[in-house]
C-alpha cells in the first residue's frame, strides 16, 4: 500500500514536471521533436516506479544508463578500491619475490664451490628490485675432492679460506648484478656457518 | 521589472534594425545577433532557477536525473537552433536556417536515443 502511495505521488510530481517542461518547449519546426523526447521522458518516468514494483531488478537495469554514485559512498568505494589494489600489488610482489628468489638461487648455485644458496630479496613499491641478500653454503673441500660416491654436505664452511670465500662472493655478486642489471652495492653475499 | 528592460531594449533594437536594414543590412544582422546574446545572458539567472527547481522535482519524484538532464539538453539545443535559424532567416538566408534546424533535429534525436533504448529494453524484458 505504501509503495502504491509512493508511486501515485511520484506520478503526480512527474505530471507537474512535464507540464512545466511543456511550457518551455520552443516554437517552430523543432517543437515536434522536443515533444517526442519529452513524451519518452514521461513514459520512462512512469515506467520506472511501476517496473520497480513489479520486478525488483528492472529499476536497476534502467538506472544503469546513468549509474551515479552518491558522494559519501563514492569515497568509500574509492578507498576500498585502493585497498584492493594495494592487496593485489602486495600479492603480486610476493609472487614475483618467490620466483626471483628461486631464479637467483638457481643462478648462484652454478658458481663453482657453492653447494646451497638461499636468497632474500626486497622489492620496492613500484615492483623494482632493491636489495638482494644471498646466503651461501659452500661444498667442503673433502666432498669436492670425491668425484664418485655419496657426497655429504655438512653445512660447515670453515674449511674454505677467506680468499676462496671472497672469490666466490665476487663471482656471485658479479653474475647476479649482470643478470638482473643491478649495481653491486645492492647485492650482499654472506657465507652461512662462518 | 526585468520585462520593462527587455521591452525597452527590444523597442530600441527594433527601431535601429528598421533603419539599419535599409542602410547597412550587415550591421542589422550583427545587431540582431547582439540582441539575442544580450537577452540570453539576461535570462541566464532565471534559467538557472528553473533548472534548480526541476532538479529538485526530479529528486523528489525519484526519477533518474540522467533523463531529466537529457531533456534539458534537448530543450537547450532546440532553443539555440531556433535562435540561430531565426537570425539566419532575418538575414534572408532561408537555406542556412533550414540547415540549422535540420542539425538541431538530428542532435535532438541522437540525444533522445538513450531514453528510447532504455524504454525498449524495459519493454523487451517485460515481454519475455
Amino acid at each position: 500500500m505504501q509503495v502504491l502511495q509512493e508511486i501515485v505521488r511520484n506520478v503526480l510530481v512527474i505530471i507537474i514536471l512535464t507540464s512545466f517542461l511543456e511550457l518551455l518547449l520552443p516554437e517552430g519546426g523543432v517543437r515536434p521533436f522536443v515533444r517526442f523526447a519529452v513524451g519518452m521522458f514521461i513514459v520512462i518516468a512512469v515506467l520506472n516506479p511501476v517496473l520497480s514494483l513489479l520486478f525488483n531488478e528492472q529499476e536497476l537495469k534502467l538506472n544503469l544508463w546513468d549509474y551515479r554514485l552518491e558522494e559519501g559512498k563514492s569515497e568509500e568505494i574509492i578507498h576500498n578500491g585502493k585497498q584492493i589494489q594495494q592487496e593485489i600489488i602486495s600479492e603480486h610482489n610476493n609472487m614475483a619475490r618467490d620466483k626471483l628468489q628461486g631464479q637467483i638461487d638457481a643462478v648462484a648455485v652454478l658458481v663453482p664451490g657453492v653447494e646451497k644458496v638461499k636468497s632474500r630479496i626486497e622489492i620496492g613499491e613500484n615492483g623494482e628490485l632493491q636489495t638482494i641478500n644471498i646466503f651461501l653454503q659452500s661444498a667442503s673441500p673433502e666432498a669436492k675432492k670425491e668425484e664418485e660416491g655419496i657426497q655429504v654436505f655438512s653445512g660447515e664452511n670453515s674449511n674454505l679460506s677467506p680468499e676462496e670465500k671472497k672469490l666466490i662472493e665476487d663471482k656471485v655478486v658479479n653474475i647476479i648484478s649482470n643478470f638482473y642489471g643491478l649495481s653491486t652495492t645492492q647485492i650482499e653475499v654472506e657465507f652461512e656457518g662462518g | 521589472m526585468e520585462i520593462a528592460q527587455v521591452i525597452g531594449l527590444a523597442l530600441v533594437t527594433t527601431i535601429l534594425l528598421l533603419i539599419l536594414r535599409q542602410e547597412k543590412p550587415v550591421m542589422a544582422v550583427l545587431l540582431s545577433i547582439t540582441f539575442s546574446i544580450v537577452i540570453f545572458l539576461f535570462m541566464m539567472g532565471k534559467m538557472a532557477a528553473i533548472i534548480a527547481l526541476m532538479q529538485e522535482l526530479t529528486r523528489r519524484a525519484q526519477i533518474n536525473y540522467f533523463f531529466m538532464a537529457t531533456i534539458l539538453k534537448i530543450i537547450g539545443v532546440a532553443y539555440l537552433g531556433e535562435f540561430a535559424a531565426a537570425i539566419c532567416q532575418d538575414a534572408g538566408e532561408h537555406a542556412v536556417a533550414k540547415k540549422v534546424e535540420f542539425a538541431a533535429k538530428i542532435i535532438i534525436v541522437v540525444l533522445s536515443l538513450p531514453i528510447m533504448v532504455a524504454i525498449l529494453e524495459s519493454m523487451m524484458e517485460l515481454m519475455v
